[in-house]
């Protein structure tokens, strides 16, 4: 990805977009998506891949002629149908909400036209999951005009709000296997003067005006991008100039900006946005050129600090380059550098960082610290949860923290891991468990056996599956509960049993939690007559980590391939693949 | 500051405009029509004239989203549309 691509922003406009599509090239994880729209999607469809590639993304894009939506699903010798892409982009426009003789005047009208659309829409999503096809729905922005004009949202029946609650509903029911795109959200954030172009539609069917289209498409890619778990998890801040004004240790605590006037409230708003960041599962952490003491100080001290030390998984301070003091932070938090954002008020670290590890997103405060929240804001793929797991991630992060300087305290591994006093839950996996779990199929690369990536739409449909077990593991230490962070997928074909997929998120390698999946996966088929349970590790460019893992549970190697693919047995005749003895089981609900 | 722009800067603009929004320079310089580019589509067009609105600061009148004028034409009503008289 050149430079200019990698600090383009939806609002530098279509112009400079279509520019750079044209330059955008295949690089990436491969993905294919099929958009499916009642209006022309051609203009939006070209800046797709380079959208995909903001994430790491090779979007290939499968257009369907507009207003073939219900065809292309249901009609078995369409292209979709006959090899499903692994995303469908559903769209439609307001123009399909509101028929020609829409007033709203009928009390019944605006309800049956709300309760039609979401019949629809939602028909198409059974159809896509049957399919095996995730569905990014973009929502309807509401026209530009409306006769009832400054009172038409908040008015019943009135064409916005048949546009909000259709809105409102499709996000509600929204679930597995689709992705809501807020596109009214959208809307109002570039304007809604501006989203519409009243000119497209009549002449080319494209309700957007153009320079919505890298809007849409950022959103698009979003969507996808955090579906397939490329997504950025781990803000690193400085601390002088931007976490406050001033240098700390030239100003003292009480010297620097940030209890009064509007530079410190416009700092402590930055810090307000990154808590709330780190409340909803992004990793916070400190890499800052300070003595390291004084920086604990300032962060617990300073008048005015929003953040807690707390807010933060690990501070890393020192005098190395910042690049070098990123790396180490990685491997304390056991993160890939392309999961990291960078926020830096330097240009020279920007640079030193941007030039050492390009997969950093780096993020240069040039501005006021009033720009602060909108610039790291901007970053792409920095996508904050809203669930449960990702409250806990951050705790979990900075647990791992703690328990990694721990580590050298004891005489062994083996008295690390009992003093960590670890707990596992292993459950089957669920409609309520399965986002989560799609999240780690997605995203997790170092702990992967097979790294065999599948959508959530896949994922249900695995689940529903007689012959496919699921499940997956919660792991608590005594200073954290890290969340769900384990997966097995096995599949039984006879008398053999595969272990299709086995992974653990990064906190808790080196945990041997693993140990846990395999047994229940080794339960569950030879409960079921398999005397094999077969493990293969596929080799990619980050899982050596697992080479030798079926090894170390006592597997045997049978084959290994010219390409590096092992191909592991395990016999079950004399009983399964024990659980780790450091991981005590608390619950265990399998299937047999 | 519209009125400050020349005919001369209104061409050089559709000529660049047409090359970014087609994807080849006008064969015919001014006088270029959909007949002669092959790839001068509907969607080209729309390309054209945002390029075009964009780079002259203006907007011009809808009926040139469609397919049909010469560059010259779009020349003119770009002119039109930014109020610059014959000769300026």
């Amino acid at each position: 990805m050149t430079p200019e691509m990698t600090s383009l922003r939806p609002d530098d406009g279509y112009q400079r977009w279509h520019h750079l599509a044209r330059q955008a090239n295949h690089t990436g994880r491969p993905v294919d998506v099929g958009v499916l729209a009642t209006f022309t999607t051609d203009l939006l469809n070209e800046l797709l891949p380079l959208a995909g590639q903001r994430h790491g993304l090779d979007l290939t894009v499968r257009p369907t002629p507009f207003g073939q939506v219900e065809q292309a699903l249901w009609d078995e010798a369409s292209p979709v149908c006959v090899a499903p892409p692994r995303y469908v982009v559903l769209a439609g426009s307001v123009a399909d909400l509101l028929p020609e003789d829409f007033t709203g005047a009928d009390p019944g009208a605006a309800e049956r036209l709300v309760a039609e659309a979401v019949d629809r829409w939602t028909a198409l999503w059974t159809r896509a999951a049957a399919l095996r096809t995730q569905v990014i729905q973009l929502g309807f922005a509401p026209p530009a005009v409306d006769p009832l004009g400054a009172v038409s949202w908040r008015t019943a029946r009135s064409s916005s709000a048949v546009v909000h609650e259709v809105n409102t509903q499709l996000a509600a029911r929204a679930g597995a296997g689709v992705r809501f795109v807020d596109v009214a959200r959208l809307a109002a954030h570039v304007g809604l003067s501006r989203w519409w172009d009243a000119r497209c539609w009549y002449r080319v069917r494209q309700p957007f005006a153009m320079d919505a289209l890298p809007w849409l498409a950022a959103a698009i890619a979003e969507a996808i991008a955090v579906d397939a778990g490329a997504t950025r998890r781990c803000v690193v801040v400085d601390l002088d100039n931007t976490l406050w004004g001033g240098v700390v240790g030239q100003d003292g605590l009480d010297g620097i900006v940030l209890r009064d006037g509007p530079d410190g409230e416009a700092y402590r708003d930055f810090q307000r946005y990154l808590r709330g960041l780190a409340s909803h599962g992004i990793v916070l952490a400190v890499c800052s050129k300070n003595d390291p003491e004084l920086a604990e100080q300032a962060i617990a001290q300073a008048p005015g600090m929003v953040l807690r030390r707390s807010d933060f998984a690990a501070l890393q301070c020192g005098w190395e380059p910042k690049s070098r003091q990123l790396l180490s932070l990685a491997r304390r938090l056991r993160l890939g550098l392309d999961a990291m954002v960078f926020v830096d008020d330097n240009p020279a670290e920007c640079a030193e960082v941007a030039a050492a590890l390009p997969e950093v997103a780096v993020v240069h405060l040039s501005g006021g610290p009033s720009t602060f929240p909108a610039a790291v804001a901007s970053v792409p793929g920095l996508a904050p949860g809203r669930g449960a797991a990702d409250t806990e991630r951050a705790r979990s992060y900075a647990a791992l923290a703690k328990a990694e300087e721990l580590r050298g305290q004891f005489r062994d591994i083996a008295e690390h891991l009992r003093s960590l006093d670890m707990r596992a839950t292993t459950t089957t996996v669920d409609r309520s468990t399965l986002p989560r779990v799609a999240e780690l199929v997605g995203k997790t690369n170092q702990f992967n056996l097979t790294t065999r990536r599948r959508s959530e739409a896949e994922l249900a449909a695995m689940l529903d599956d007689g012959s496919t077990f699921a499940a997956c593991l919660r792991l608590r230490d005594r200073f954290a509960d890290h969340g769900l962070v384990g997966v097995v997928l096995a599949t039984i074909d006879g008398d053999m049993a595969e272990l299709d997929t086995l992974l653990l998120s990064c906190r808790v390698i080196g945990r041997t939690a693993e140990r846990n999946l395999v047994a229940e996966a080794g339960r569950w088929a030879r409960a079921r007559g398999a005397r094999r349970l077969v493990g293969r590790y596929i080799p990619t460019e980050r899982n050596s980590l697992v080479r030798d893992l079926y090894g170390e549970l006592g597997f045997r190697l049978c084959h290994e391939s010219a390409d590096g693919v092992r191909t592991y047995e395990y016999r079950l005749d004399d009983g399964v693949p024990p659980p780790s003895p450091y991981v005590t089981s608390t619950e265990v609900v399998h299937a047999d | 500051m519209q009125t400050e722009l020349s005919r001369e800067q209104v061409r050089a603009t559709v000529l660049s405009a047409f090359q970014e929004a087609v994807g080849v320079p006008p064969p015919h310089g001014l006088d270029t029509a959909p007949g002669d580019v092959p790839d001068w589509s509907s969607l080209a067009q729309v390309r054209l004239v945002h390029a075009v609105e964009r780079g002259l600061g203006c907007v011009l009148d809808e009926r040139l989203l469609t397919v049909g004028s010469t560059l010259a034409e779009l020349v003119d009503a770009a002119c039109v549309a930014m109020g610059i008289r014959d000769g300026m």
